[in-house]
Parts: C-alpha cells; sequence; structure tokens
C-alpha cells in the first residue's frame, strides 16, 4: 500500500486558508503532511484524523537577507507553547496542526496585523513578477524589431510575437489576482471589516488560465525545435548551460548565506554573480555558434 | 515614526503592553492577556510575535537577558510615555462620552 504521497500546491502567500484547508481534508482522508521540498509538499498516511490547520510566517526574510534561523525557532517555540504541533515549514511559513475543536488560540488573531505581513510578502513576489514581464516583453520588442541575432544561424522565423505575450498576460493574470486581494483586503482592514480570501474555485480558474497560457507558450516554443530539427544539438546545449547557470547561482545564494553580511552586500554579490555567469553563458554560446555546433 | 504609527493602539497592542511592565516571555504575555481580560482579548502566538517585533524595532519595548533560554521582553521608557498617552486618550473618551450619555 502506498505510504507516502506527493502533491503540488501553488504557494501564494495569500492562499493560505485555501491550504489550511486542503490540510484538513487530505487528513480527514487519512493523508499528513510531514515535509516540504520546494513546491513538493509530502504526505504520510495515517488514520483518517479531524486536524485543523493553521500557518504562520516568517516571512520577513527574503532572498537577499541572512537566514533568520532564531526568529524562525522563536515563532516556532511560541506556539508549540501555545498548543499547535509543528508539522513541516518552506522559505516563508511553517505549518501547524492541532485536533479539531481544541480551544486553541489560532496563530493570527487579528487581521490589522496579519495584513501587513502578507502585504511584505505580495509585494516581494510581485517585484519579481515585473522582473519577468520585464524579461519576456524584452522578448517581444525583440520579435517586434524583426531583428533576430540568431535569424540567420538558426533560420529560424521571427513570428514569435503572440508567444510571448501569451507568457506576458500569464504573469499579468498572477499580478491581478494578488493585486486584487491586497487593495480589497486594505479597504477591508480599514473599515474593519474580516480578510477577504478568494474561493478554491477562483483559485483554480487563475491557475488554469495563467499555467494553462504559460503551458501553451512551452508547448510553442518546444515544438520549434522539431521544426527545425538541425537546431537540436545546440538549443540542447543552451538548454544545458542555462542548467548549469541556475545550479552555480543557487549554490552562491545558499553559501554565502551562511555568512551574516549585510543585505546590500548580499544584493552586490548575487547581482555581480548572475551578471558574470551571465557574460560566460553568454560567450560559450556564441562560440558554439561561431564552431557551427548547429 | 512611532508616534505616527502607534498614534492609537489596537486592544492587542495596549494589553500586550501593558503586561510587558513587568519582563515576561511570549507565552506568559498570552497567558497574562487572558488572565487581564477573563478572556474577552485572545492574542494568538503569530499575532504577538509579530507586534512584539514591531514593538522591539521601534524601540518600545526591548529584550532583556534571561538564563531560561526564552526571550523575554520588557517595555521601554518610550513604550511607557506611548501607553500613558493611550491611557490619557481613552480617559478623555470615557469622560466626553460620560458627560453626553449620563449629564
Amino acid at each position: 500500500m502506498k505510504t507516502l504521497k506527493k502533491k503540488r500546491f501553488t504557494q501564494e502567500a495569500y492562499e493560505y486558508k485555501q491550504i489550511e484547508g486542503k490540510l484538513e481534508q487530505m487528513a480527514a482522508k487519512g493523508w499528513m503532511l510531514v515535509e516540504i521540498k520546494n513546491n513538493t509538499w509530502y504526505f504520510e498516511k495515517i488514520e483518517p484524523k479531524q486536524l485543523q490547520f493553521n500557518i504562520s510566517f516568517h516571512g520577513e526574510e527574503g532572498i537577499f537577507d541572512y537566514p533568520q534561523g532564531d526568529e524562525k525557532k522563536s515563532l516556532r517555540e511560541l506556539c508549540e507553547e501555545s498548543g499547535w504541533i509543528f508539522a513541516a515549514e518552506n522559505m516563508i511559513y511553517q505549518v501547524f496542526y492541532s485536533e479539531k475543536n481544541s480551544e486553541i488560540q489560532p496563530i493570527y488573531t487579528d487581521d490589522q496585523v496579519t495584513f501587513p505581513i502578507m502585504e511584505k510578502i505580495i509585494k516581494r513576489n510581485q517585484l519579481i513578477m515585473l522582473g519577468m514581464i520585464f524579461i519576456f516583453l524584452f522578448h517581444v520588442m525583440r520579435d517586434l524589431s524583426n531583428y533576430h541575432i540568431l535569424k540567420d544561424v538558426l533560420k529560424r522565423p521571427s513570428a514569435e510575437l503572440p508567444w510571448s505575450f501569451l507568457a506576458v498576460i500569464s504573469i499579468l493574470i498572477l499580478l491581478a489576482f494578488s493585486e486584487y486581494w491586497l487593495s480589497k483586503n486594505w479597504q477591508n482592514i480599514r473599515v474593519g471589516r474580516p480578510m477577504f480570501f478568494y474561493t478554491q474555485t477562483q483559485i483554480w480558474i487563475r491557475n488554469t488560465l495563467s499555467y494553462g497560457l504559460v503551458g501553451l507558450y512551452m508547448f510553442n516554443t518546444l515544438s520549434k525545435l522539431f521544426d527545425y530539427p538541425e537546431n537540436i544539438k545546440l538549443t540542447v546545449s543552451i538548454l544545458v548551460i542555462l542548467g548549469i547557470q541556475i545550479v552555480v547561482l543557487r549554490w552562491v545564494i545558499l553559501n554565502f548565506k551562511r555568512v551574516k553580511r549585510s543585505k546590500n552586500k548580499n544584493i552586490a554579490i548575487y547581482i555581480g554573480s548572475g551578471v558574470l555567469l551571465w557574460i560566460v553563458g553568454v560567450f560559450v554560446i556564441f562560440n558554439l555558434i561561431v564552431s557551427g555546433i548547429s | 515614526m512611532a508616534r505616527k504609527q502607534f498614534q492609537t493602539l489596537s486592544e492587542p497592542m495596549f494589553y500586550i503592553l501593558l503586561c510587558l511592565t513587568e519582563p515576561l516571555h511570549g507565552y506568559a504575555v498570552m497567558q497574562r492577556i487572558e488572565e487581564l481580560t477573563a478572556g474577552r482579548v485572545a492574542v494568538g502566538p503569530g499575532t504577538l510575535y509579530a507586534l512584539v517585533s514591531r514593538f522591539e524595532k521601534e524601540g518600545i519595548v526591548s529584550r532583556i537577558p534571561s538564563d531560561e533560554g526564552k526571550k523575554v521582553y520588557c517595555i521601554t521608557e518610550k513604550g511607557k510615555q506611548l501607553l500613558d498617552d493611550e491611557l490619557d486618550r481613552l480617559k478623555n473618551m470615557i469622560n466626553d462620552s460620560s458627560s453626553v450619555l449620563r449629564g
């Protein structure tokens, strides 16, 4: 019998109420959350139980901050002292549970306090999304200008405009949902109304629209490989180089974060490493093209 | 900054500061609030933690050394002033409303 189940959840911070609800449903079906790794949530088979879940945010810590292990530990201890049992954690939050209907204080009891925490996390994600939009818009502009640096080598047509737009629209949908959540709750907090949360159906619509468009974009991009099989070798080489760059950058981030430094120094180190990797990558790809790998 | 941000204190803020007029660790603050208000005001651990962190950043409370291995906090002079001001504000409100409603 299967005793371990993996599930992929989208992890927009403002969905935490839905996540708590899903975890309760899973526990009632006999699946208990034991670990979160990247976007994958691991569940272990248990006797079906009526549990309630609460999520606590330690989202003060951003990608450029030194890990606040001590802060996380203190928050966890406080929740545990209050009767919550720790289940798992990721970069943004810790998940706790307790018996359903037990007289335990919810982890967050004041929306006026919860909202600024969420706002900070969401704004940070929005900044990343805006960066991605900028990259895709650059891609659109490049196609629009009808000038493709690889055009002659790859013999690719430059008619990619609608597909790049799909990626932009996909990110805009995610941005719109998070922005609507923020503005709606900003108003709610001002007039003392409880916080608003999307329903599971609304989240499903968002995911279907957004990830569907990304899927189409990816499908189109990959299908081009098969349209021009002579390019496969070069494209695979580029993907391998990109993969290596991501692994190296991840290593840099994880290892440099072990030493306590100012946020500005961390930003300088990460951006510097990123630019250096990008230059090396472009140099290698350029050499591959010149040597006629395609 | 602190003056503007904490111009009026919410109920949880007020009670947290009130409890921290004596050095206490997080969970003890939660218990003390429940005791003081006979369960009327509930402050969850996440809410307490977020508020105390904000207070500490603004110099309204400070961490004091403890042998228990737990973080113990106490109100600062700035925090006491804030609490006094809030008390005056609340007293004024009571006086104003009493004079209107009860003559």
